[in-house]
């Protein structure tokens, strides 16, 4: 009898099943990890359930629970159906249905004490229930739901194999013979493999696309930073960096037209600064102006749009980006919404801001029904105009200099656009473990620090940076470093790699002597990982808890700027509890008395080490105490530049 | 800022002195300009004398480095100690920079090329 049972167990045809179930589920997983596969659809479901059943059958091979599983792997389709439109699929319904056959199916076998009932019933709802689904799964369109270009792709062919594998199975439904449990049963398995396949290919094609779209976006930004900082050295037009800018933004988002609207300083309003392609304006019209597109255009031009009217108006007064994707389901746009010269489908709008003052807005769009503007269209548009502000802010700023001739301001100049680049406080929820602190030497600096939420996790990063020069080319070179960062920071970019992508996009646009040593660092609380690489910038010190011992981390790597293939090193460690972390830039260590001695690391170190304990900001305000101690009246010539962080 | 300039074996050696700070690392590549327009084709750079560098006499240095580098003109670095050294150092630019020990070494390297 055991021996029976132990050679059904060892050549039972759920084995063969079972490694199948197992290769999806790996798969599945490992793909999901690298391609960043949504599983909250729920399809990651799938295997487990086959799993089960195929566990199950080794002690029980009973065909009910292959009708019982297939109708949970109805389910799981059915939900994952319902998250691409909740409103569209009644998947509540259909479970509910579901789960009443299945009981009353269960229950009349019982009774009539004769399962061939409950086969025929389970048969017969299986083929109902993938044919309700074929109608479900046939209503979506990219007209109607977003994103489902990938239902409407593999859904004729799933379809198909639903239906023939289940017709098959009616061949022999309860399972007793090889060819039933070798054959049917693993054929049963081809629309799941088939749909989880194609699920992971689309997702990797789309990674991939990505990845190369990030890439050409960052090269579009690089080009465009660069275009305005020789501009500013050749004393372009004001006018004509604008054309510059809304053509750039246009063009790399793909939009149809769009324009920069700038506020008056005088009576407030918004008017036209630069346009790109035929953008009309987002308001009525008279219906004589309507006719003719140069008609529409030349009244727009004529008419200054007041602060909170319209929704530039109101993006410029509210100082918040506007993202209509589609216009005709927004109220504010029904003026819109008609196919004629007014058309706008989809629309952006996105404040020009320095320091929470806004001095105009950007917006593009789009004029065809079929192509409206995509979240990570509006992600990106975003950037490029946080980027606009800044640079367009500094060039007005620069202009104005030129116009008077006054170059001894240019310091000011300098200093005011990197007081615009610090970040104006640490982000609450790490501001008990970080604190930073910067005082240039001669009101302009040539230190960059800032602190910057990478993702929902909680990780942040912390970059420190010495930028070889002073000035105003030296702050639009931070300006660059900061926009590379705030860009491809949040992605799954280890330190190294961004600290490469900031080198690449540097080097070869700028002067070699406006070269810049930078430390970069994240930290992810929940892990409590660190992550540190260096380009050319003093190491950073780590105070670790556990021995007591104040660590110098380094990592080789050229400055940024010098050579475009420099490599960099990552450097992981693990923090616990207590443990701190100081990154400095040279001016601390650097700083000099009157006798000519300077404060050197060996006295940072020694101080660091005896109030370790304090807070980061007590930690930063006893160093600089310290050094201010040390250099009494002499003069410094250099910046100073500190950030703390340390482990809860 | 004071450089001197000495020709020994038809190299040219460029004596730096003191400091090489924001305020004369402009000095200084204008300098290597004109030594640029001359014929020579052999440099050795000597910081026996530099007692401070900044990162704006590393940028000098960088660009100088370069400018050879184009013109195809052989040079060395040579004599680096002290905060100089510790610099270098620091920003890893000890393996990108061309540098010898001493005046002998660099003049033996360029004549035996």
């Amino acid at each position: 009898m055991f021996f029976d049972y132990m050679s059904s167990f060892i050549t039972s045809s759920s084995w063969l099943r079972l490694v199948l179930d197992a290769v999806l589920f790996a798969l599945f997983t490992v793909m999901a990890k690298i391609y960043k596969i949504p599983l909250a659809k729920g399809l990651w479901y799938l295997p487990l359930v086959l799993a089960g059943r195929d566990l199950l059958s080794f002690f029980v091979l009973h065909p009910m629970f292959f009708f019982l599983s297939d109708g949970a792997l109805l389910c799981i389709y059915t939900w994952w159906l319902h998250s691409y439109n909740p409103k569209l699929v009644p998947a509540k319904l259909f479970n509910i249905v579901t789960a009443l056959v299945v009981a009353v199916a269960t229950v009349l076998s019982f009774v009539l004490s004769n399962f061939a009932v409950s086969y025929i019933v389970m048969a017969i709802y299986g083929l109902a229930a993938t044919l309700w689904f074929t109608v479900l799964i046939s209503n979506f369109s990219v007209n109607n739901t977003q994103g489902v270009e990938f239902l409407v792709e593999i859904r004729l062919p799933l379809v198909v194999m639903f239906f023939a594998t289940r017709l098959l199975l009616l061949i022999e439904f309860n399972i007793q013979t090889p060819f039933a449990q070798y054959v049917l049963a693993i054929l049963a398995y081809t629309p799941h493999f088939f749909l989880l396949f194609r699920y992971i290919g689309y997702f990797a094609k789309k990674f991939e696309e990505r990845e190369k779209y990030s890439s050409t976006y960052i090269n579009s930004l690089f080009d465009f930073m660069r275009t305005i900082g020789s501009a500013m050295t050749e004393r372009i037009e004001v006018k004509s960096i604008l054309n510059y800018v809304i053509n750039s933004i246009t063009k790399y988002i793909n939009a149809d037209s769009g324009v920069v609207m700038l506020k008056d300083g005088h009576d407030g309003v918004l008017r036209i600064g630069a346009m790109e392609g035929y953008f009309p304006p987002p308001f009525e019209v008279p219906a004589i102006v309507k006719t003719k597109l140069t008609g529409v255009q030349k009244f727009f031009e004529n008419t200054p749009i007041k602060l909170g009217e319209t929704i530039l108006g109101e993006c410029a007064a509210s100082n918040k980006a506007i993202y209509i994707r589609k216009t005709s389901e927004d109220p504010r746009m029904q003026s819109n919404i008609k196919d004629d010269t007014l058309l706008i489908t989809s629309i952006i709008a996105i404040p020009l801001i320095v320091n929470k003052d806004v001095f105009g807005v950007i917006s593009i769009m789009r004029r065809s029904k079929d192509s409206l503007f995509t979240d990570l269209e509006y992600e990106r548009s975003r950037v490029f105009v946080e980027y606009a502000s800044l640079t367009l802010d500094s060039l007005y700023n620069y202009a104005q200099l030129l116009e008077k001739q006054e170059i001894e301001r240019e310091v000011n100049i300098a200093a005011t656009i990197q007081r615009k680049l610090l970040p104006t406080r640490t982000p609450k929820a790490i501001a008990n473990m970080v604190h930073a602190f910067t005082r240039p030497a001669k009101g302009v600096s040539g230190d960059y620090y800032d602190i910057i939420p990478l993702n929902a996790m909680g990780k942040f990063a912390m970059v420190i940076c010495d930028v070889a020069g002073k000035g105003v080319p030296a702050s639009l070179i931070m300006v660059m470093i900061r926009t590379i960062i705030h860009t491809i920071g949040g992605a799954k970019k280890n330190a190294a790699e961004v600290v490469a992508w900031i080198n690449r996009g540097i080097a070869g646009r700028i002067d070699i002597e406006r070269f810049a040593t930078l430390s970069y660092l994240t930290y992810n609380p929940q892990e409590r990982l660190l992550e540190y690489s260096n380009a050319g910038h003093h190491p950073v010190l780590l105070y670790r808890s556990g021995t007591g011992i104040v660590e110098r981390i380094d990592s080789p790597g050229l400055p940024i700027g010098l050579e475009r293939d420099s490599e960099y090193t990552l450097v992981k460690v693990y923090l616990e509890t207590g443990d701190t972390l100081l990154s400095y830039t040279d001016g601390i260590i650097e700083a000099m008395n009157y006798r000519g001695e300077q404060f050197e690391e060996e006295r940072l170190v020694q101080i660091f080490e005896e109030h370790v304990l304090k807070s980061p900001k007590e930690l930063i305000d006893i160093i600089r105490s310290a050094v201010d101690g040390f250099v009494g009246q002499a003069k410094q010539h250099d910046d100073m530049t500190m950030i703390v962080l340390k482990a809860d | 800022m004071e450089v001197k300039l000495k020709t020994k074996n038809g190299v040219l050696l460029v004596e730096l002195q003191e400091e090489i700070d924001l305020f004369h690392a402009n000095k200084l590549k204008l300098y290597f300009n004109k030594i640029f327009e001359s014929s020579h084709t052999k440099i050795i750079l000597n910081f026996q004398d530099v007692t401070y560098i900044d990162s704006s006499g590393i940028g000098a240095l960088l660009n100088i480095y370069k400018e050879t580098k184009k013109r195809n003109i052989k040079m060395f670095f040579a004599n680096i100690h002290g905060s100089v050294k510790k610099v270098i150092e620091l920003t890893k630019l000890d393996d990108y920079f061309p540098i010898l020990r001493s005046e002998d070494e660099a003049m033996e390297q360029l004549n035996s090329e």
